[in-house]
C-alpha cells in the first residue's frame, strides 16, 4: 500500500520538478513550445493539410466545419510544398530521424557503464542519459510521423493493430520491426527513468534494486543496439539503392551513434552542472565518456574509409559509383580520383568536373568532407592532447567538434546519396524548402522540451540521492 | 468503232488522271484493258518497285495481271482513302503469303497492336493529355471485352513501300512540379528559431 | 574487482542468454519456423480459391480482403466517392462555362457512366509484357495515352511509364536521358520503363501497412485507401515505377475514364501512392493495355505468360528476351528484346530501304535505281547476288 502511495509521490515528482523551475524555466518552456507550436501549425496548416482532411472527414465522417475554421481545406497545400519527388522520396525528416535513433541508442550506454560494472561516477549521469534517449526517441518518431503522407492512417492501420493487438500488418516489413523497437525502447527508457527517480528522489539511503536495474539493463541494452540496427535494416537491404546496399551500414549507424550520443550527453551535463549547483559530476566521467565517444569515432571514421574503398576501388557497378562519387568527389581529391570516376563524373557534370560532388547537390559532399576533416581533427586532439580532455572547456570543445562531425555524417550525407541520380540513372538534386526546415525544427523544438522537462526531475532526484555537494557514498 | 471509244476512254482517262485526285479506277483497269504485270514501276501510281523494302516484286506478284483492280487473293482494290478498316482488314490475307510467320505473329498480338472490343460498344479516337492519341472507349458494361488486332497491315506499311517511318514525338515529360514560394514560411521561422534560440540560452545556458 | 568485474560480465551474458531462450520459448515454434523459411514462388501464388458462375478466380493470400464480398464492399465505397468527386468536378465546369454548354453536359454524362469494377485474377493467369526496343521509337505516346486511361491528375505531372533514352552500347541504365526532344536515332536506344510487375517484389514487402500486394494474376496493385505514403516503396523499387501524389489529386470530369477498377485507376487520394496496373480494368475482363493499343510502331505485346500460344510466349520463343536489373533478382514480368526488324532512325542512310543498318551505301545509291529489265528473272538474281556481297 505505501509503495503505491509512493508511486503516485514519483509521479508528483515529476510533474512537480518539471514545472517548478523559477521564470527563467517557464521562459525556455514558452519558447521551445511557441516555436514547436508555430512549426506544427505550418505542418498541420500546409503540409499535411490534405490528408488530414481527407481522413478526417472523407474516411473517419467527422465534421468539417471546424477544420474549415482553420483554413484546412482538401484542395491546398500538401507535400508539394516540399523538396521531395518520386526521385529522392525521403529528405531532411528521415535524415534527421536516423541521426536522432542513433543520439538514443548512446543512452544505455551509460547504464550499462552504471548497472552493469556499477561505476560510481556513471550513476549519477545514466538517469539523463535515459532521459535524453526519451527525448531523443520522441525527436524521431515525431519525425517520421511528419513524414509520411497520411498522418492519421498510419496510427489507424500501423501503430494502433501493433499497441493495442501485437499483430504486424505485415511481417515482411522493417518498418513495422522499427516501430516496434523504436516503442519498447521509448517505453523501456521511461520505465528506467521511472525506477531511478522513484528511488533516488526519497534520499541517499534509497536506490533501486540491484537486480531490477539489472533487469532493466538486460532488456535495454540489446534494444539500444537494435533500434540503431534495424533503422539501418530498413535501408541495407535493398537492392535498389546500391549505395546503402552494404552490411556495412548497420555497424556504421551504431558507431558514429555511439559517439554522438554521449558528445551530445557531456553537453548536456556542463549545462546541468552549471545550472544545478549541487549536482556534480566526477571529472573522469567526462574523460572517460570522451574517450570511448572517440573510439566510436575511430570506427566510424574507418567505415567510412572502407566504404570509399569498396564504392571506388573495384567497384565496376556504375550507379553505386556514381552515388558514392557524389559524397566524395571535392577539388582536392578531384586529382587521385580522376581515372576512377572519368566516365560518369563526366556526363553528370560536364568538363568541369573537378567540383563538390555532383551538380545541384554540392552540399553532400561538402558534410562528408566536414565530417572527415572535422572527425579525424577531434580524434587527433583527443588522442595527442590529454590536456585538453582533462579540462571542461576542452571537453566541451571536443564534444562539440564529435557532435558536428556526427551530424555531418548521419544526417543527409548518409540518407540522400542513395537517391541522386535515382534508380533509372537520372540526376535529380534535392535541398530541403523552408517548410521542411521548419517541421525538422518542431520536432526538435518538441523533443528538446520534453527532454528538459524529463531531465529536471531526475536531476533533482539525483541530487537528493547523491548529497548536495558530491559527496560519495 | 470500238477502237475509236476505247481511245476516247483513255484519252478521257489520261485528262482525269492529270486533273482529278481521286478517279475511278474503273476508267482505266476495266476487264478489257489488259495490263502487263511484269513491270516494276507505275509512275502514274507513284509506284517504284526498284527501291525500299519490297524491291525485286513486280506488280503481278500481288496484283491480278488481267486485272489489276484485283488482288490475287481476289479481293478488290480499293483506294485507302475510301476504305474502311474492315475492307483493309480482307488484304491482311496477300501480306500473310509471304510474312506467315509475322501474320502469326500479328494474330496472336506479338506483332503491331491490338485493341479490344465489347458488345454494343464502341471507340473514340481522342486527343487530349499534351495532344497524345488515345481510345475512349464506351462500353454498357465494361465486361466480357475480347483483344482483337488493332490495325490492318496496310494501315502502317503501305504495300508498296512498307518500311515504317518513325511517327513525330510528343512533348517532354513532366515531373512534379516545382514547390510553392515559401519567403514567408522562411522569414518568420527563421525569426522565431532566433528569438527562441536567444530565449533558451539566455534561460538555460547563461547563468 | 577485476573478479567481480568479469562475474558481472558473465552474468550479463547469462541474462542475455536466457532471455533469449526464454523469448523464444514463449513464441511459437512454428510460427518462427514459418517465418524462417524462404519464400517460394508457390507461396507467392497461393491464394483462396472461388468459382463464379463456373470460372476460378483466386484472391491472393496477401491481400488484406480476403473475399469477394469484401472486394465489392470497397469497390462501393470508392465508386461513390469517385462519383462525389467527379461531381464536384462537373459542378465547377458548369459553374465556369454554363449550364446548357457540351462541356457541362458531357462531364455529367462522365460522372454517371463511372463504374467501378472488382474483377478478381482468373486463375492459372499471369500477365506479362513484351517489347521490342528495335522497334520502339520514343514517341511517349504510350505514357500519355496511360496517363489518360487511368485517371492519373495532370497537374502534378505523374507519368506511369517513362522513356528512357539510353545508350545502345551499354544498355546501362545511368546516365538516362528522358528530356531527349528528338527520336529515334541510330546509335540510341528507347526503353519506356513502368512497372515490371515482378515476381518477388520489393516494394510489397517492405510496405508497412500492407496496402500494396501481388494478386494472383501477378499484377501489383495499390489501395489507396489504405497506403499512409509513407514512401518505402518508392525507396524499394529498383525501377522506379512508383509515383506518390504530392498534392491534392484533381479529378476533371472532362476527361475522366470511366471504365474503373477498384484496386487500379479509380481516382487516388492525396499522398497516397500509385504506379502502373497492367490497365487492370482492361486486361482482368478481356481487354488490352492503353499502351499496346495506342503504340504507332506496335513494339508492345500483352498477354498471359502460362499460355503456350500466347504471344509473350511466342516472342521469348522466337526471338528471346531480357529483363531489366535481373541483377536486382526481381523477376520481371516485362521483357525487353531486339526484334528482327527496326524502324528506320532519323539518321539512317536510307530509311526507305530495309537494309539500311550498318550498311555502306549501296554504289548505285546515286543511281536511278538498277533497269527495269524485261527478263525479270536477271535482275532478281543480280539483286541476289549484290546483296550477298554486302
Amino acid at each position: 500500500m505505501s509503495e503505491i502511495i509512493e508511486i503516485f509521490k514519483t509521479i508528483w515528482h515529476f510533474i512537480k520538478y518539471a514545472f517548478n523551475g523559477g521564470w527563467r524555466h517557464w521562459v525556455f518552456i514558452f519558447a521551445m513550445a511557441g516555436l514547436g507550436a508555430f512549426t506544427l501549425g505550418l505542418w498541420a496548416g500546409i503540409e499535411a493539410a490534405p490528408a488530414i482532411y481527407v481522413q478526417w472527414v472523407n474516411h473517419l465522417h467527422f465534421s468539417a466545419s471546424w477544420l474549415k475554421m482553420l483554413g484546412i481545406r482538401p484542395d491546398q497545400g500538401g507535400m508539394i510544398y516540399t523538396d521531395m519527388s518520386d526521385s529522392v522520396p525521403w529528405g531532411m525528416y528521415i535524415s534527421f530521424f536516423v541521426f536522432w535513433v542513433g543520439i538514443a541508442a548512446a543512452g544505455v550506454l551509460f547504464g550499462m557503464a552504471a548497472y552493469v560494472f556499477r561505476d560510481k561516477g556513471f550513476m549519477r549521469v545514466a538517469p539523463v542519459a535515459e532521459a535524453q534517449a526519451i527525448a531523443a526517441i520522441t525527436v524521431a518518431m515525431l519525425l517520421v510521423f511528419l513524414d509520411v503522407g497520411r498522418p492519421i492512417r498510419t496510427i489507424e492501420l500501423l501503430a494502433l493493430p501493433i499497441l493495442l493487438n501485437f499483430h504486424l500488418p505485415n511481417w515482411h516489413s522493417m518498418f513495422d520491426y522499427d516501430f516496434i523497437v523504436l516503442t519498447s525502447y521509448l517505453i523501456i527508457n521511461i520505465i528506467g527513468v521511472f525506477l531511478a527517480v522513484h528511488w533516488y528522489r526519497r534520499g541517499p539511503k534509497y536506490a533501486p534494486p540491484k537486480w531490477l536495474m539489472y533487469a532493466f539493463m538486460v532488456i535495454a541494452g540489446p534494444l539500444a543496439i537494435g533500434i540503431h540496427t534495424v533503422t539501418a535494416f530498413i535501408s541495407q537491404a535493398l537492392t535498389a539503392r546500391p549505395y546503402w546496399n552494404s552490411p556495412l551500414l548497420a555497424p556504421a549507424y551504431v558507431a558514429t551513434a555511439l559517439a554522438a550520443g554521449p558528445a551530445l550527453l557531456v553537453l548536456v551535463l556542463m549545462i546541468a552542472e552549471k545550472h544545478y549547483k549541487g549536482y556534480k559530476v566526477p571529472k573522469y566521467v567526462y574523460e572517460k565518456t570522451i574517450i570511448a565517444a572517440t573510439v566510436a569515432l575511430v570506427v566510424g571514421l574507418y567505415f567510412t574509409l572502407s566504404e570509399a574503398q569498396e564504392t571506388f576501388w573495384y567497384t565496376t557497378e556504375p550507379l553505386k559509383r556514381v552515388q558514392a562519387i557524389g559524397v566524395f568527389l571535392s577539388p582536392f581529391v578531384c586529382n587521385i580520383m580522376k581515372p576512377m570516376l572519368k566516365d560518369y563524373a563526366f556526363y553528370f557534370a560536364g568538363h568541369s568536373f573537378c567540383r563538390w560532388g555532383l551538380p545541384g547537390t554540392e552540399y553532400l559532399a561538402m558534410l562528408n568532407w566536414v565530417w572527415i576533416i572535422l572527425g579525424s581533427l577531434a580524434v587527433l586532439l583527443v588522442v595527442f592532447v590529454p590536456p585538453l580532455r582533462k579540462r571542461y572547456k576542452g571537453v566541451a570543445l571536443l564534444a562539440t567538434m564529435i557532435l558536428l562531425a556526427v551530424v555531418c555524417e548521419k544526417t543527409f550525407r548518409v540518407v540522400e546519396p542513395a537517391y541522386i541520380p535515382d534508380v533509372m540513372g537520372v540526376l535529380h538534386p534535392y535541398f530541403p524548402t523552408p517548410i521542411e526546415v521548419a517541421v525538422t525544427i518542431a520536432a526538435h523544438a518538441l523533443g528538446l522540451l520534453v527532454y528538459i522537462l524529463v531531465a529536471r526531475p531526475v536531476l533533482v532526484a539525483l541530487i537528493r540521492h547523491y548529497g548536495a555537494h558530491g559527496e560519495e557514498h | 468503232m470500238m477502237k475509236s471509244v476505247l481511245l476516247a476512254t483513255l484519252i478521257l482517262a489520261t485528262i482525269a488522271l492529270a486533273y482529278t485526285p481521286a478517279y475511278p479506277c474503273t476508267y482505266c483497269h476495266t476487264p478489257f484493258l489488259k495490263l502487263n504485270g511484269n513491270v516494276r514501276k507505275a509512275p502514274i501510281h507513284k509506284i517504284d518497285l526498284t527501291v525500299g523494302a519490297h524491291a525485286g516484286l513486280y506488280c503481278s506478284n500481288c496484283h491480278d495481271p488481267k486485272n489489276p483492280m484485283k488482288l490475287i487473293t481476289g479481293d478488290i482494290v480499293i483506294p485507302p482513302n475510301l476504305a474502311s478498316e474492315k475492307d483493309l482488314m480482307k488484304y491482311n490475307k496477300l501480306c500473310a503469303k509471304c510474312h506467315p510467320e509475322v501474320y502469326a505473329d500479328y494474330l496472336v498480338g506479338a506483332h503491331g497492336n491490338s485493341t479490344y472490343v465489347c458488345n454494343g460498344g464502341t471507340a473514340y479516337f481522342v486527343i487530349g493529355y499534351k495532344h497524345s492519341p488515345w481510345w475512349y472507349h464506351v462500353c454498357p458494361e465494361y465486361k466480357n471485352m475480347h483483344t482483337v488486332p488493332g490495325k490492318p497491315c496496310v494501315f502502317c506499311h503501305n504495300p508498296h513501300d512498307p518500311i515504317k517511318p518513325p511517327a513525330s514525338i510528343m512533348p517532354l515529360p513532366s515531373d512534379r512540379p516545382a514547390p510553392p514560394k515559401q519567403s514567408a514560411i522562411e522569414y518568420t521561422t527563421t525569426f522565431l528559431l532566433i528569438l527562441a534560440a536567444a530565449l533558451s540560452i539566455f534561460a538555460y545556458v547563461k547563468k | 574487482m577485476v573478479e567481480k568485474g568479469g562475474k558481472i560480465r558473465r552474468n550479463l551474458l547469462k541474462g542475455i542468454a536466457v532471455t533469449g531462450i526464454a523469448g523464444m520459448m514463449v513464441l511459437d515454434r512454428n510460427k518462427v519456423k514459418d517465418m524462417l523459411k524462404p519464400i517460394t514462388k508457390e507461396d507467392l501464388e497461393d491464394g483462396y480459391i472461388y468459382t463464379i458462375n463456373g470460372v476460378e478466380y483466386v484472391i491472393s493470400a496477401e491481400s488484406p480482403y480476403k473475399t469477394p464480398e469484401e472486394l465489392q464492399r470497397l469497390a462501393k465505397e470508392k465508386e461513390a466517392d469517385a462519383k462525389r468527386r467527379c461531381m464536384e468536378s462537373a459542378k465547377e465546369i458548369c459553374k465556369r462555362l454554363g449550364e446548357n454548354s457540351p462541356e457541362c453536359k458531357l462531364a455529367k454524362k462522365h460522372c454517371q457512366e463511372i463504374k467501378v469494377k472488382w474483377t478478381l485474377a482468373r486463375k492459372g493467369v499471369r500477365w506479362a509484357m513484351a517489347l521490342d526496343l528495335n522497334r520502339c521509337i520514343g514517341c511517349r505516346r504510350c505514357a500519355y495515352a496511360c496517363v489518360q486511361e487511368n485517371n492519373i491528375d495532370r497537374t502534378q505531372g505523374i507519368e506511369w511509364i517513362k522513356v528512357l533514352n539510353i545508350s545502345r552500347e551499354e544498355l546501362e541504365l545511368i546516365a538516362t536521358d528522358l528530356k531527349y526532344t528528338d527520336a529515334p536515332y541510330k546509335e540510341r536506344v528507347y526503353i519506356p520503363l513502368a512497372c515490371n510487375q515482378c515476381e518477388y517484389p520489393p516494394c510489397t514487402m517492405v510496405c508497412p501497412v500492407r496496402a500494396t500486394w501481388k494478386e494472383a494474376d501477378g499484377i501489383i496493385v495499390i489501395d489507396s485507401y489504405r497506403c499512409i505514403g509513407c514512401r518505402y516503396c518508392i525507396t524499394a523499387c529498383p525501377y522506379g515505377a512508383r509515383h506518390l501524389n504530392w498534392k491534392p489529386v484533381i479529378v476533371d470530369a472532362l476527361t475522366l475514364n470511366p471504365n474503373m477498377h477498384v484496386l487500379g485507376n479509380v481516382p487516388r487520394e492525396v499522398h497516397t501512392v500509385e504506379k502502373c496496373i497492367f490497365c487492370i480494368q482492361r486486361t482482368r475482363d478481356g481487354g488490352t493495355t492503353a499502351c499496346v493499343e495506342i503504340c504507332p510502331v506496335g513494339a508492345r505485346a500483352f498477354g498471359n505468360l502460362h499460355d503456350p500460344e500466347g504471344p509473350i510466349m511466342r516472342i521469348i520463343e522466337e526471338y528471346g528476351a531480357f529483363v531489366l536489373k535481373p541483377n536486382a533478382g526481381t523477376k520481371p514480368r516485362f521483357f525487353y528484346y531486339f526484334g528482327p526488324a527496326r524502324t528506320p532512325p532519323k539518321d539512317a542512310v536510307n530509311p526507305k530501304s530495309s537494309n539500311w543498318i550498318g550498311n555502306p551505301p549501296r554504289p548505285e545509291e546515286g543511281a536511278p535505281g538498277p533497269n527495269v529489265l524485261p527478263g525479270g528473272e536477271e535482275s532478281f538474281n543480280e539483286e541476289k547476288k549484290s546483296d550477298k556481297g554486302m
